[in-house]
């Protein structure tokens, strides 16, 4: 039985590492100001329990890793151990570069104590995991960097301890490694008894936590088994207007299809509970499988367990007469769409996926008085965690980078739903902030991504309503009457392009 | 695991993880003295190589300077920097030990003492690649050591001894206060001109006297001496042994105070 308790454990941070003159100048006075890393954690975890370790960058995850492994012990409190544990924190740490695959295998092994029988069967298994073969009589600096990253994954996976620590560290190797690296990674954690798992993929937090602990500024903010804990946190995040994009996007999980964390927002649930007097659950789901089949199964589920209209894309694109035949295989299958994002009313992403595998999918949804949620289509260009990038751009006023297409639809989409035009359920499509500062290119893009040329008539019929000026202006910038034009010529667009014309308002 | 164990016990299980880990450290050890050598083809030949270039040549040139016979100075000087090295190794060469051991100490929960060990016994084979040099300048200027050479073993064990306790000593200073390295790097520089390596005491009488108080002096001379035909002072033993006796007693204490702190300082 593996045990591991926290007990009133307090940390100060950054911990009394002073420069010698600070030190003494410190000596004189009363005491230093003190800031706390970790303030009263109290915690119990015991075999069975799987942990998923979040929280926003420096709410003292690492540190609360850290003292749960006895690295540091804390100031005041009770950390206690019972069982076999290994931490992979910084598993490429133990890496010497210089030194042949072999020898660095050997040397890991002699730091884990790990001889005899069971030094030969770890040797075997991570030369076996790693795939690198002969390459491991060379020096690791010989590698490349997937190679040397495979063998340090390789080493970590090699012994099974009871208690299983893990920082964020996933992202080795080229794809095909990593189903292999996640399979060793789910067999681990399989056969140890306690896991403790920092990540900001939510879909790897999935399929191996039970449990989330979610700390801020030091505390334990939340505790409990994994899909209330989560659902409490990302509505929490969102209501947090501190909260950058790029952390919420890190949360919701960006990097693997096709999974689903999804939350209501705000505005939606006070909408739904008005209407129904029910308070919407969370539904989290994860589908198996890369299939676009799978995946639109699974959200099925997903729309049934949260009451929530489902849409599915190309069965809407048909529906819309939009003959977007091709359009929508295309969607499916292979590119040009590799990537796609679910967003809360208020624009926080709720589900990412930047890289799918086979360019498969794209998704579903909104009814807009339920969850709002769009989804953006990302040009093949942007598969590779693309769609993070693209976020962390935005963050950062770089909307210039970002693929016209992306960076033009959402505007139009918000003109469309600004104006009113556009309160029956369904798509809206692509997006952006950048669109505002560009809605020439919306038109242009949007169209593209229909399959309208150029020179359709809905196009010019658009562009015509334009004043000049105005084109190449922000939105934002425009008067009220210039921004009315300007939504009219977009309606006139949605007509155009076989959306509903818009109902009166109720 | 709880932190109601005392501190002693903590210390203790760490020196005892540590002897445990003695393959892992051993080794590390050894790829500290052969990574300066990695990707050379002639590899850890280097070391023994490059103290030969410097000891003859140094040698030759300060029997010169000092005037004396070739065939006493040139050994006197090969055992007295391989012997200095150690020493100053011990106190400058420690200074980044818990620094330079950061991504051990924040990967895993790991043994301290294990870092001391690894350093000393890192100085040590280096010690012992450069004592072949001992016998083969001996060679060359004709001269014959004799069996008392053998007692320079067991002042070579009073200065691991007195290693051990400086390196903890100067790993854990320096980890919780980074300037004293600069520090005691000056220092030790300053050291070696005081220490007769590359001059020997006997040049007036004055300097003998001085040299007394020269702490570095007695450590050099038990391991030296034995190689310049006589046994080392009882003065030099006693020096030495002090030394350590008076370093283990404040250090282990230091050491127990420190341990859980030191992952916070580095």
């Amino acid at each position: 039985m593996a045990r591991l308790v926290l007990e009133n454990v307090v940390m100060e941070y950054p911990p009394l590492r002073r420069s010698f003159v600070r030190s003494l100048a410190d000596a004189t006075r009363k005491r230093a100001p003190m800031t706390f890393a970790l303030n009263n954690v109290n915690l119990t975890l015991e075999d069975g329990d799987r942990v998923a370790l979040l929280g926003p960058n420096g709410a003292g995850k690492t540190t609360l890793l850290s003292v749960m492994a006895g690295i540091y012990p804390p100031l005041r409190g009770r950390v206690t151990i019972e069982g076999t544990m290994e931490t992979l924190f910084s598993i490429s740490a133990g890496v010497d570069r210089e030194l042949p695959g072999h020898a660095n295998i050997n040397l890991h092994l002699r730091r884990l104590g790990v001889t005899g029988k069971e030094a030969k069967e770890a040797r075997a298994y991570i030369a076996e995991l790693s795939e690198l073969g002969g390459k491991l009589d060379s020096p690791v600096h010989t590698y490349s960097a997937g190679m040397s990253m495979r063998l340090a994954f390789a080493m970590a996976m090699a012994t099974d301890p009871e208690i299983l620590l893990i920082d964020e560290y996933f992202g080795a190797g080229d794809r095909a490694f990593q189903e292999k690296a996640r399979a060793a990674m789910l067999e681990k954690v399989e056969h140890s008894r306690i896991v403790v798992f920092a990540s900001h993929n939510p879909r790897l937090l999935e399929s191996i936590c039970n449990k989330a602990l979610i700390m801020n500024a030091g505390q334990v903010q939340d505790y409990g088994d994994f899909e209330p804990v989560i659902a409490r946190y990302l509505e929490s995040l969102r209501e947090d207007p501190k909260v950058s994009r790029k952390d919420m996007m890190e949360t919701a999980g960006a990097a693997e299809p096709p999974s689903l964390i999804l939350t209501p927002s705000r505005r939606a649930a006070s909408l739904k509970s008005q209407a129904s007097g029910d308070t919407p659950s969370c539904a989290a789901i994860s589908a198996a499988g890369e299939s676009g089949a799978a995946f639109f199964s699974a959200l099925g589920e997903l729309a049934r367990s949260a009451d929530m209209t489902l849409i599915d894309i190309p069965a809407m694109f048909a529906e819309q007469g939009v003959k977007p035949a091709a359009r929508v295989t295309s969607l499916r299958e292979d590119a040009p769409a590799t990537g796609a994002l679910l967003t809360g009313m208020r624009g926080w992403p709720a589900f990412g996926s930047s890289v799918l595998a086979t360019g498969k999918v794209a998704v579903l949804i909104r009814d807009p008085r339920e969850l709002a949620a769009e989804f953006w289509l990302m040009e093949s260009g942007l598969a590779e965690g693309g769609l993070d990038r693209a976020l962390a751009e935005l963050d950062d006023q770089k909307p210039s980078r970002l693929p016209a297409a992306i960076a033009a639809a959402r505007g139009l989409y918000e003109t469309l739903a600004a104006g009113g035009a556009y309160s029956r359920p369904g798509i809206a499509l692509f997006s952006a902030e950048a669109a505002w500062a560009d809605p020439e290119g919306a038109i242009r893009a949007i169209a593209g991504h229909l399959g309208l040329a150029a020179d359709d008539q809905a196009m010019k019929a658009a562009a015509a309503a334009f004043a000049p000026p105005a084109l190449r202006s922000p939105m934002s910038a425009l008067r009220a009457n210039e921004q009315g034009q300007i939504r009219m010529a977009l309606n006139r667009i949605a007509r155009e392009l076989g959306y509903h014309t818009p109902e009166p308002a109720r | 695991m709880g932190v109601r164990t005392s501190r002693w016990a903590e210390a203790w299980r760490d020196l005892t993880q540590s002897l445990r880990l003695t393959p892992f450290w051993m080794r590390l050890a050894y790829q500290r003295v052969r990574g300066r050598y990695q990707r050379l083809s002639l590899g850890l030949i280097w070391h023994p190589l490059s103290y030969a270039f410097v000891v003859i040549s140094l040698g030759y040139m300060w029997a010169a300077i000092m005037g004396r016979e070739a065939s006493y100075f040139m050994p006197y000087v090969a055992v007295g920097f391989a012997t200095w090295f150690f020493i100053s190794n011990a106190i400058s060469g420690a200074t980044d030990i818990f620094n330079g051991a950061r991504r051990h100490i924040m990967a895993r929960p790991t043994p301290l003492m294990m870092f001391i060990f690894e350093r000393t016994a890192a100085n040590l084979m280096a010690f012992f690649l450069e004592a072949p040099l001992f016998f083969l300048v001996a060679l060359l200027v004709g001269r014959d050591f004799g069996w008392i050479v053998l007692l320079a073993l067991p002042g070579l064990g009073l200065l691991i001894l007195n290693a051990i306790w400086a390196n903890l000593f100067f790993a854990i200073a320096v980890a919780r206060f980074p300037d004293l390295g600069e520090m005691v790097r000056n220092i030790m520089r300053i050291a070696f001109f005081f220490t007769p390596i590359i001059w020997s005491v006997d040049v007036n009488p004055r300097v003998e006297n001085v040299s007394q108080w020269n702490p570095f002096y007695h450590a050099v001379e038990v391991v030296r001496a034995p190689f310049m035909g006589a046994p080392p002072d009882r003065i030099s033993y006693i020096v030495v042994s002090a030394i350590a006796a008076v370093g283990l007693t404040l250090t282990i204490p230091m050491f127990v105070y420190a341990r859980r702190r030191v992952p916070y300082w580095v």
